[in-house]
């Protein structure tokens, strides 16, 4: 034992202090890359995204420093003050990022905004630290461990960073883990310099209170992820279950309940009648020997609902590849009661096949084919709504037998909608579009497609909210805005459909 | 200074606590050891094939008779028993090594679907072709003859959309023709290349005919042409001023792809034909579409294959040719059982490679002296890679059934599962295509190299992309073809020793197969069955 017991306690938390620039150096370059792979992951351009955030970074700092000089007093405190505000901010910032994402126009301005804030609170600490060890180091020796440990602390952050803590613990504990340490070292210089300290209950309250809330958020992330997935959907998420094939998510509020596949409104209880009305009745209307109904696509048992409605059908054959959601509306209780049980009528049976496989296996021949896929909006897709495919219904279908296909805005999207109504013309199908206006989607079109004549032979159910068989008559029209126009042909191998439905709905849905 | 040593000694503990995990997570990184992928190597049987050089003398324990045998099962073997079987000659057999038929137009399968083990696909052909339209309109593949001539194919088999796409400057873009990121005065020279290869497609020799057409033999005579033959394809593009790298990679890609050997081999008459000769036209496709299926070529040999039961004799290893009086007797082993066999006829056409004619045993003096020195194949490593569908694609264009990566020493992979109707996918097949150069990477090694070395080279080539494939491999099957096609290099095709090994025998041994065309392709195996059952009738 060399020295007095008190002149090594004070050396230690010296060195300890200095230590810490290491640990904040670190966790600041650690705050800065997750604000550049956030930005990437979600604005894209990984360069800029990065370029622009480095660059904010360092002038942030560089703006700490110069403010460093307007700090006289209390040196500790200011600096446990500013390395709970870096825990604080760097702790949270991936949450608030994620969380803001969606709901904010000017998402890059508190993404800068967080670096810039970041930037400058690091960029105070560094200068403020040195001249609290100013006396107890020789100036020499105090800059060079500064600088050693500053850019050993980089380097360690710019190798974790991608090596260990993106791919094993993920964006958000990452930031938050580097928070809980940056709290633990303002923690810590409390309890070491708690005579230097002023207000010390409050400070320590505050201290502590941020620490576990970082510790809790931690351990509860996974939670926090997909809370703020479901902040995408502006009302409550009541369900929300992946298949497979695609994420189902449905939503409630007090007037309505939504569906959503993929991030994609498919229903809403407000105007889906419509909807499901003007597909379903029109064509029924023509059919003069309703037993046996093919529906594929529109496992949420809605337009069966509709079709239940006519007594003289006996048998309705539904296609849709996702169990999960034929599963879901027959039995969860709020989901089955919007279809009004219809998925469980017995004459109904639900084969969860690929509808293009089911139909290339189909020997037998229908009357109705209910077609109700989701917009072609990829070329998995853009198969369903092929020449080929067209050309198996053309063969599966009787004589007297038509198809109906929900076809996409013919609004928002004249060349998609009008390309599946001349690939059905192509196919040898004569076609009957029609369109109408549902205020959830807009204006929305639907095409007829038959061998040899379309009547509204039949009366339309009496229990209809919407359509009827003067509004069908008028939902023929195509004005100039929406009007029939050349377009080539959807093959499977120009997948052409999937071609003009991204140019035409990517001007409104950035 | 003691308390200046504990400072640095607790530095020295903490960069160590630090730098060895990371050192340790670094090197791991580096090294990207490959770990083990399931699944089995497997090869041309080689081992069988090499009995040749070797074939212990047994007696012959059957004798059969028929009017011709067929050796081989390839395109050209099975395009010749058909051509036999559409003039009524009915009494053939077809003598095949493997279990299989179909030579290198071969597929495998699995739970997930059909893959090729090489063939992979059909450009839609010419009007002039009028043979093979034939057959295509009996295989299903082209669905009507419309009344003006125009054909319409059976979209189906129409490779369906997205194409092809390219990996370049950290990208996918959309087509094969380097364009992202490519200087503009590369994009000039590739586009002066396009369009000169555009003209000269239609164009004629002195004698009228196309000067590049399929079958090869059809081209144009024009010396101002031919003599093309004497250069190597990268000589030609220096000396027309074409010195763009991308350009280059372009060529040399479709080269090799084609003719597995690239423009420093190829000569520039057989790699101008690769760009100038496919004048097909349909009602819904273009000279630049291709017919494809899952196991790509493969069915069209099932095509061929379900015409031709009962005339098959498979794993029948064919290594004696003798003339016996006015008889040949063709003889082979029963590798089922090791027994030698015979089959006595009057005509043999043999439809195997040149390579292993030549290592036949026979009485007939003229088969000993064939320019077998001048055939020269390339190697090929052709892997059936089953992943899981839940794979990241780097930014860009979409996956496509051919995806290419530049610059990289392999040809890209094939998605095998892209023509599948259905809509969702859970697995799906790729196939991996990777040529060797004989002088870096020598047939014996090709045969040596174990299932976890082809795992390594093809891992390190496709992490380009997708960075956690193997996480997501079900299963890695390598198929190896130790002489896989002929390589049309410089003097081949119009050189003296590919005439002379096309001639029949006194009207007895006739000879049909790709190597004889210089260049490897279905529409060649094709008609090289269909001329030699001309020749035989004609004599
Ligand atoms: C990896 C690869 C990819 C290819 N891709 C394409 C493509 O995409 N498109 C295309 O058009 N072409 C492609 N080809 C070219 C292909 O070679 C031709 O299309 C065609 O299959 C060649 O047919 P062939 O009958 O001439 O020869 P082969 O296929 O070589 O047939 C010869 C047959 O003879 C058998 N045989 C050999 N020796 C004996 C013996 N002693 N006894 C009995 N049988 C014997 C062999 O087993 C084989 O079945 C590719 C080739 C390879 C190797």
């Amino acid at each position: 034992m060399d020295s007095h017991p008190e002149f090594k306690r004070g050396i230690n938390k010296s060195t300890l202090l200095l230590l810490s620039v290491f640990v904040i150096a670190t966790c600041g370059l650690i705050y800065e890359l997750i604000a550049g792979t956030l930005a990437s992951y979600l604005l894209g351009d990984s360069v800029t995204q990065f370029s622009t955030i480095i660059g904010t970074y360092l002038f942030a700092m560089g703006i700490g420093s110069y403010l460093s000089r307007y700090v006289h007093r209390n040196l500790t405190l200011w600096f446990i003050k500013i390395e709970l505000m870096v825990g604080l901010v760097g702790g949270f910032s991936s949450i608030l990022l994620f969380v803001l994402f969606e709901q904010v126009v000017y998402f890059r301005l508190i993404l800068y905004a967080l670096v810039g804030l970041t930037g400058i609170l690091i960029g105070l600490e560094i200068p403020i630290l040195m001249r609290m060890l100013k006396d107890k180091f020789e100036f020499k020796d105090l800059v060079s461990e500064i600088f050693t440990f500053d850019y050993i602390g980089a380097l360690m952050a710019s190798l974790i960073f991608p090596l260990l803590f993106v791919p094993h613990v993920g964006l958000i504990r990452t930031s938050l883990f580097f928070g809980i340490i940056n709290t633990a070292v303002a923690l810590w210089v409390i309890y070491s310099f708690r005579n230097q300290v002023y207000w010390i209950k409050s400070i320590l309250t505050i201290a502590w209170s941020i620490l576990i809330l970082l510790v809790v958020s931690f351990v509860y992330a996974d939670t926090i992820q997909q809370y703020s997935e479901s902040l995408a959907f502006q009302d409550k998420v009541i369900l929300s279950k992946s298949s497979p094939y695609q994420r189902i998510v449905v939503t409630n509020n007090k007037k309505e309940l939504r569906l959503f596949l993929n991030g994609n409104l498919q229903f809403s209880t407000l105007d889906e009648y419509r909807y499901h009305e003007a597909l379903v009745h029109p064509l029924l209307s023509n059919i003069q020997k309703k037993d046996t109904i093919v529906i594929m696509g529109g496992g949420d048992g809605l337009a069966i609902r509709e079709l239940l409605k006519y007594p003289e059908i006996k048998k309705i054959y539904l296609i849709d590849l996702d169990k999960e959601v034929t599963r879901l509306f027959k039995t969860h209780p709020a989901l089955s009661k919007l279809n009004q049980q219809s998925l469980s009528d017995p004459r109904v049976e639900i084969k969860n096949e690929d509808a293009f496989i089911w139909a290339m296996n189909q020997t037998q021949k229908y009357q109705a084919i209910i077609i109700d896929f989701p917009d072609p909006s990829n070329y998995s897709l853009g198969k369903l709504y092929s020449y080929s495919f067209y050309k198996r219904i053309y063969e599966l279908l009787q004589p007297e037998g038509a198809i109906v296909i929900q076809s996409t805005s013919p609004y928002y999207a004249p060349n998609s909608f009008w390309c599946v109504n001349n690939t059905l013309t192509y196919t040898g199908f004569h076609t009957l579009p029609y369109h109408t206006y549902i205020p959830s989607f807009g204006e929305w079109g639907y095409i007829i497609a038959y061998k040899h004549s379309f009547n509204q032979r039949t009366p339309y159910p009496s229990n209809l909210k919407f359509i009827n068989k003067e509004l069908f008559i008028q939902m023929t029209y195509f004005p100039k805005d929406m009007e029939a126009r050349h377009t080539e042909v959807n093959k499977l191998n120009n997948q052409a459909l999937v071609h003009y439905f991204d140019e035409e709905w990517s001007k409104f849905i950035p | 200074m003691s308390t200046f040593n504990r400072r640095k000694f607790l530095g020295f503990i903490l960069l160590g606590m630090v730098s060895i995990p990371l050192i340790r997570a670094l090197i791991s990184w580096i090294k990207q050891t490959t770990p083990i992928l399931p699944g089995t190597l497997k090869t041309a049987s080689y081992k069988v094939g090499h009995l040749l050089w070797n074939m212990p003398l047994k007696k012959i324990s059957r004798i059969d008779q028929a009017d011709y045998v067929i050796v081989g099962s390839g395109i050209s073997a099975l395009s010749a028993a058909l051509a036999l079987k559409n003039q009524g000659d009915l009494n053939f057999k077809i003598l095949e090594l493997e279990e299989q038929a179909g030579g290198n137009s071969r597929y495998g399968s699995n739970a997930h679907g059909k893959f090729p083990l090489g063939a992979h696909y059909l450009p839609i052909p010419s009007p002039s072709m009028k043979e093979l339209i034939v057959f295509l309109k009996s295989a299903g593949v082209i669905e009507k003859e419309n009344e003006d001539g125009s054909l319409t194919y059976n979209e189906e088999y129409l490779c369906s959309a997205p194409e092809d796409r390219l990996f370049i400057h950290g990208k996918w873009q959309s087509g094969l023709i380097p364009d992202f990121g490519v200087p503009e005065n590369d994009r000039q020279q590739i586009k002066r290349f396009i369009d000169f290869t555009n003209a000269l497609k239609q164009q004629k020799g002195n004698d009228d005919k196309y000067l590049f057409d399929f079958p090869l033999d059809r081209s144009s005579s024009d010396e101002a042409f031919r003599k093309l033959d004497n250069v190597t394809m990268k000589e030609y593009l220096l000396a027309e001023g074409y010195t763009s790298d991308y350009l280059h990679w372009y060529v040399d890609y479709s080269c090799k792809d084609d003719y597995g050997t690239g423009i420093s081999d190829v000569s520039a008459w057989a790699g101008l034909h690769y760009f100038c000769a496919r004048r097909g036209t349909a009602t819904n496709g273009t000279a630049h579409d291709v017919l494809t299926w899952p196991e790509g070529n493969g069915w069209l040999v099932d095509k061929m294959r379900q015409q031709l039961e009962g005339h098959f004799i498979t794993q029948a290893l064919a290594y004696q040719v003798n003339e016996k009086n006015d008889l040949l007797e063709v003889d082979y082993l029963n590798v089922k059982t090791s027994q030698p066999q015979r089959i006595q006829c009057k005509k043999v056409i043999l439809c195997c490679p040149q390579f292993v004619i030549k290592h036949f045993r026979s009485n007939i003096p003229e088969l000993a002296q064939r320019p077998y020195n001048q055939f020269d194949y390339s190697s090929w490593m052709v892997a059936n890679i089953t992943v899981k569908n839940t794979l990241e694609e780097k930014s860009g264009a979409d996956l496509s059934w051919d995806n290419v990566l530049y610059n990289s020493p392999s040809l890209g992979y094939i998605n095998s599962s892209h023509q599948h109707l259905n809509r969702y996918q859970p697995v799906l097949n790729f196939t991996y295509y990777r040529l060797f150069d004989a002088q870096q990477y020598s047939r014996k090694k090709i045969l040596q190299t174990q299932h976890s070395e082809w795992a390594d080279l093809m891992l390190k080539d496709m992490r380009k992309v997708y960075p956690a494939l193997e996480k997501n491999i079900l299963n890695f099957e390598p198929f190896v073809w130790g002489h896989a096609m002929i390589k049309p290099v410089k003097h081949f095709i119009w050189g003296a020793a590919r005439k002379e090994a096309k001639k029949s025998i006194r009207g007895k041994i006739y000879f049909a197969h790709t190597d004889l065309s210089g260049i490897s392709t279905f529409e060649e195996g094709f008609y090289q069955g269909i001329q030699v059952v001309q020749s035989i009738s004609t004599s």
